[in-house]
């Protein structure tokens, strides 16, 4: 398969599954991203892996904020006000 | 002794990040009295290494590499860490109650959807907390904080690689854990092992 005039190698869904975390994080390029990128436009199987990870990382950015106690901050307050 | 100029400088670096140090604390810690004490020895220790920001567009990576330091030479020599069991109180008080969802819609070929739609926060974050701190921290810092792979090795002083790899497995761990969780409630029934690796269509 031709990808933007280069060839692209085909990749097993073992080798594309291995290399999906990296690509949620923006960490992977050049040929390894458009071979996974390939194989994600014709299995649908790693396609919904591939969504569900970028999903499950969505989610994870959306959990609830924990706040610090008003002691915490009166706290902090009175390190910065002793410096 | 620092001026008022210098002391304000500090307040408005410091402060805003309060409340990402007290979470970071909160992970690493697992439990709220320590990730406080953590917290506010951190921020001290920020006021005093002040001058060694050199670069005020990292100040994020450089509170929690002082966050990160302090727990390792400190609280996990004096064994501060308390584990949290599965029968005990979640953090903020209260049981995680399990509610119950119907079963219908949840697609068969990717049961995993309901880590999504269907749990709670708090069994998310029940489940973080139980990892491996060496996990723990690296999905932590890359999901929750959205760091990138190059700002979690400066935090952590390890290489991109080791990053990458703890990313991999704790994200794989907490998953699986939540997965068997998701099972235990009821969410979702229990599907077949699928094969490794499936032989697709698209060859």
């Amino acid at each position: 398969m031709i990808l933007n005039k280069r060839k692209v190698r085909k990749i097993s869904c073992e080798e594309a599954v291995k290399r999906l975390f990296v690509y949620i994080d923006n960490y992977l390029h050049g040929n390894a991203k458009d071979e996974l990128e390939q194989h994600l436009e014709v299995c649908r199987d790693c396609f919904e892996k591939a969504k569900f990870q970028k999903q499950f990382k969505m989610r994870m950015r959306k959990l609830k904020v924990e706040v610090p106690t008003p002691v915490l901050k009166k706290r902090v307050e009175r390190i910065l006000e002793a410096i | 002794m620092l001026t008022e100029a210098e002391r304000k400088e500090i307040s408005s670096i410091v402060l805003p990040h309060l409340n990402r140090i007290y979470r970071f604390s909160l992970y690493l810690c697992r439990d709220r009295d320590k990730a406080e004490e953590l917290a506010a020895e951190s921020v001290a220790k920020a006021c005093e290494k002040f001058k060694t920001l050199k670069d005020r567009s990292k100040v994020r990576q450089w509170l929690f590499r002082i966050v990160n330091n302090t727990f390792v030479s400190q609280y996990r020599r004096e064994k501060f860490i308390k584990g949290f069991e599965l029968t005990e109180l979640s953090l903020n008080g209260k049981m995680t109650s399990p509610v119950p969802f119907r079963q219908g819609g949840i697609s068969s070929a990717h049961p995993e959807k309901i880590l999504i739609n269907k749990l709670l926060d708090d069994d998310i974050k029940f489940h973080l907390r139980k990892l491996p701190e060496e996990f723990r921290s690296a999905v932590v810092l890359c999901d929750v904080e959205g760091m990138s792979y190059i700002e979690i090795a400066k935090v952590l002083e390890i290489p991109i690689g080791t990053v990458r790899s703890r990313v991999a497995r704790g994200r794989g761990l907490l998953q699986k854990k939540l997965m068997r969780h998701a099972r235990e409630m009821g969410f979702v029934k229990a599907v077949k092992k699928r094969e490794k690796e499936k032989v697709c269509d698209c060859k």
